[in-house]
């Protein structure tokens, strides 16, 4: 059959078919996803997440991620965002300065707590998307044989791998379980939010009992593979074809290295020098200045 | 040197009030294509199990007896042993999928016995281009339609080169040419390999071809263990067992029993071919 | 005799959500009373396309009309159902209910059908499954694979389908549970006269059941007909992965001494034989 595919499925969502990341080495996606995921953690002031975030779409959009699926977690962007709003709304932080934007009754908006809600939705929302980049980009494997060339010893990968082939065979009974529903006249749009949740619990009784055979069964293929769990084969180290196979390149080092120092220029701008904190934020100040000529 | 040697063997599962094996002796010579016939709930897929040792490692039950490969019993082997002398493929080839990709699948076995990183890039090579799934190596388990996945199964167990090779129902989602190059192709590692293979089939015609004897179980017993040339020489014993006859067979016996001259039957389409010619012509 | 159209599918495209076009271009039309079989190599799409035939998936481009109903833009799934059952290859992901019972009354239930009504259906689709009253307060799950598979679809047939399709329903099966089933199917189609679709690689089975015989490769049909047609085709089947069954091919090299390229019956081989072999001794 022709090749038509555009994407790729995987456990979590689909993945580009051809992206420009693929060439970069596993280990390199990892250590790019850790950093754009948790940089912006060190960083409070907004405007630099914001550019975060606009370079992550940049990434998103080089590596031909189909930005219409983004769509999916914009009810999730909003909920999270109401909730830190009004979280800070009803317990208000650092009161004493006494900047108040407006008032509802004896609840004062202060500015200070608006402007720390905002910044910590900003880093939420880097976080929530370098995951998704990373989500979109990568696959099952190249998250493992990531985890494995950082280090970590074949039982911990081995696991998560099994624990990753679990849940896929769980998905995709789950999904045959639905579509049989439907060949037998179940229309889900239907039901009420009461009968939605014991149809799924429905579900649960065949799914657990198909699992169990299923995890059954791959214990048995495991075992006439001759896995023995051990990081060792004879006493040598167990080859790692794939971790050989994806050999880290001059392109993979050097994008490794610049992240890594980026990261430590970060860390120590923030820690030492201390220029990414709220107060010294240029829209905190502008929006302190518009607002209360302070 | 014999590669299989059974004696004496029974397996109950635990819960179970009859034994799902009763006293099973069996010896299979080495090379030799073996094909394990027999209905539904027989006990097919308990003997193969245990001859590749998952009953009783895998399994609750009791187990009494001795099952010996190439003169070492299978119990006192480690998984890894097991796995160097003996691969076997399952009916189910969801179940065995391991692992997040074809690649990764064909090359996690053979990490566990041990072969270089180089050996094992070879492999994967040969093996893909012998069983056809070159396109494939990059897919993950719930890509691949049924037919695929019994493919990547059949690979991935090939590939680590045992000197045993149990199939149990190896290509009953197969497509009928697919079908024939899986049994081609077992036919030829067995040639040049050195294997014995042991193919557990409810599909008979392809058996009929290539293997060289035949084990018929009824009923957790061996019933009828032969050569393939004259295993169905009593008919209805056969079909009384549940087993479909290939329709050349039963033709070529309904034929000879026509002519009543006691004829032996030929098994093989070329031989039926030539003997119905020969009997046209002589009757001419 | 004029039949009645029962399914009509035009131009049929089918991409799963990955890009994968699974079906290319379909047109073919079903009769009332017709007993199919879907043939083809692996992954040649025949169970993408009887799902996109009882409306499981919803075909990309194309129509499909199953007794006048357009499957592709129906919103009323209970219609559809009514009209075509789809059993799915593997029982254990059809059986979801507590006892057998419930099991076969889940689908009428579904449908809103007075109790009474659906305890009559489940009596006579167990009947005609050859599932006994017994057994209906038993798990479905712990039953063995020829009664589960029985039971899967008996649990379709209390919706009283006009098109019953079975994925791949002899597989695993031994002899005489093979015949089973499709004795089964055979009096469903000529007792009651449900319209039968099989998928299947087993050629025996084909040649001894199906009247009609739908070639699939790539997502398309590649040729269509009665059994002893199609099986005559042996170089087309080849593209399709397929071999006719062994009698056939043991026909077609007996060709050149007077056999018929197209018997698909050892029974009807030896009766051919028996002329032939006869008419010396009549000369
Ligand atoms: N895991 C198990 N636990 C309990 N009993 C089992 C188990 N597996 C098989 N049995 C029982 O053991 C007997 C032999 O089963 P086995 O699977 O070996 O038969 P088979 O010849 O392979 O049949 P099939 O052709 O259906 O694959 C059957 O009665 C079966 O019910
Ligand atoms: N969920 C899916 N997502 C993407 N592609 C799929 C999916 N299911 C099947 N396919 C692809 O669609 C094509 C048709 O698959 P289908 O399952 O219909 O084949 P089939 O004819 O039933 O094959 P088999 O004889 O092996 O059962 C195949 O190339 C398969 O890889
Ligand atoms: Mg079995
Ligand atoms: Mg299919």
């Amino acid at each position: 059959m022709e090749q038509t595919r555009k994407m790729q499925r995987t456990i979590i969502g689909y993945i580009p078919a051809e992206s420009p990341m693929y060439a970069l080495h596993p280990v390199a996606r990892l250590i790019l996803f850790l950093a754009t995921g948790l940089l912006p953690l060190f960083i409070e002031a907004p405007e630099y997440n914001v550019l975060f975030i606009i370079i992550i779409f940049f990434m998103l959009k080089y590596s031909h991620v189909n930005l219409s699926r983004l769509k999916i977690f914009l009810p999730m962007m909003i909920t999270v965002g109401i909730i830190i709003n009004l979280t800070y709304f009803f317990f208000p932080i650092n009161t004493e300065e006494g900047l108040i934007i407006f008032s509802i009754g004896r609840f004062n908006a202060h500015f200070h707590s608006f402007m720390w809600a905002m910044s910590i939705y900003i880093r939420i929302i880097a976080l929530l998307l370098a995951s998704i980049f990373y989500f979109s980009t990568n696959r099952e494997r190249d998250i493992l044989v990531g985890f494995r060339t950082l280090g970590f010893p074949f039982i911990v990968s081995y696991f998560f791998g099994l624990i990753l082939r679990s849940a896929g065979i769980f998905l995709e009974d789950y999904a045959i379980i639905r579509e049989a529903e439907q060949a037998r006249g179940l229309d889900v749009r239907n039901l009420s939010f009461g009968g939605k949740v014991k149809h799924f619990s429905m579900y649960l009784v065949p799914l657990f009992t198909l699992s169990i055979r299923k995890c059954e069964d791959i214990s048995i293929g495991l075992f006439s593979k001759g896995t023995e769990l051990s990081g060792k084969v004879d006493g040598k180290k167990r080859p790692d074809y794939l971790k050989h196979k994806m050999k880290l390149q001059r392109t993979d080092k050097w994008i490794i290295a610049t992240i890594i120092a980026a990261s430590l220029a970060v860390v120590y701008f923030d820690l030492v020098v201390d220029s990414f904190s709220l107060e010294n934020a240029w829209l905190y100040r502008t929006l302190r200045h518009t607002w209360f000529n302070l | 040197m014999n590669a299989i040697e059974i004696k004496d063997l029974i397996w109950r599962y635990e819960g179970r009030e009859t034994p799902a094996l009763k006293g099973i002796n069996l010896e299979i010579e080495e090379n030799q294509f073996i094909g394990v016939i027999g209905p539904n709930e027989a006990g097919k897929t308990s003997l193969v199990a245990a001859i590749k040792g998952i009953i009783p490692e895998n399994y609750n039950g009791i187990y009494k007896g001795d099952v010996k490969l190439f003169g070492k019993l299978n119990r006192d082997s480690s998984p890894r042993e097991l796995a160097r002398t003996v691969g076997m493929v399952f009916a189910d080839p969801d179940a065995q999928f391991t692992s997040m990709s074809v690649e990764e699948e064909i090359s996690f076995g053979l990490e566990n016995i041990g072969c270089d990183v180089e050996e094992i890039g070879k492999r994967l090579e040969w093996v893909c281009k012998l069983t056809n799934i070159e396109g494939l190596l990059e897919k993950p388990p719930y890509d691949l339609s049924g037919g695929q996945k019994q493919r990547v199964a059949i690979a991935s167990i090939i590939a680590m080169k045992p000197k045993i090779i149990i199939l149990d129902e190896p290509t009953s989602m197969l497509d009928p040419i697919s079908k024939d190059m899986v049994f081609d192709l077992l036919r030829i590692m067995k040639e040049q390999l050195n294997l014995t293979v042991i193919v557990v089939e409810h599909n008979v015609e392809k058996l009929v071809e290539l293997a060289d004897k035949l084990i018929l179980v009824h009923d957790g017993q061996i019933e009828k263990y032969g050569a393939t040339e004259t295993f169905f020489d009593d008919l209805d014993f056969i079909s009384e067992k549940s087993i479909r006859v290939p329709g050349a067979i039963k033709f070529m016996h309904m034929v000879n029993a026509s002519r009543n001259k006691g004829e032996h039957s030929p098994i093989q389409l070329e031989e039926i071919e030539k003997t119905v010619k020969g009997y046209l012509k002589g009757d001419e | 005799m004029e039949k009645s159209k029962i399914i009509e599918v035009k131009d049929l495209v089918f991409c799963y959500p990955d890009g994968t076009k699974a079906i290319e271009d379909i047109s073919i039309d079903f009769y009332d009373g017709e007993f199919i079989a879907f043939i083809g190599t692996n992954g040649c799409g025949k169970t993408t396309f009887s799902k996109c035939l009882n409306g499981i998936l919803k075909a990309t481009s194309g129509t499909i009309k199953v007794n006048g109903i357009d499957v592709v833009h129906t919103k009323d799934c209970t219609e559809l159902v009514k009209n075509i059952g789809y059993v799915f290859q593997n029982p254990d992901h059809q059986l979801f209910n507590n006892n057998i019972y419930d099991e076969i009354a889940y689908a009428p239930r579904n449908l809103r059908i007075p109790e009474d009504e659906v305890k009559q259906r489940v009596t006579e689709a167990a009947a005609i499954a050859g599932v006994t009253p017994e057994v209906f307060e038993e798990h479905p799950f712990f039953q063995v694979k020829g009664i589960r598979q029985r039971i899967a679809i008996a649990s379709i047939l209390s919706l009283r389908p006009k098109v019953i399709i079975v994925d791949e329903p002899t597989t695993g099966q031994d002899y005489k549970q093979s015949i089973e089933v499709m004795e089964f199917l055979k009096m469903l189609n000529e007792k009651h006269g449900h319209t039968i679709i099989i998928i299947t690689h087993e050629m025996d089975i084909v040649a001894e059941y199906a009247k009609r015989v739908v070639v699939m490769t790539g997502g398309r049909v590649l040729s269509e007909g009665s059994v002893q047609e199609v099986f005559a085709q042996t170089e087309l089947l080849e593209k399709a992965n397929i071999k006719p069954p062994q009698v056939t091919r043991l026909a077609q090299r007996l060709e050149s001494v007077g056999f018929d390229n197209n018997i698909i019956s050892p029974e009807k081989m030896f009766e051919q034989w028996r002329q032939l072999a006869k008419q010396p001794v009549g000369k």
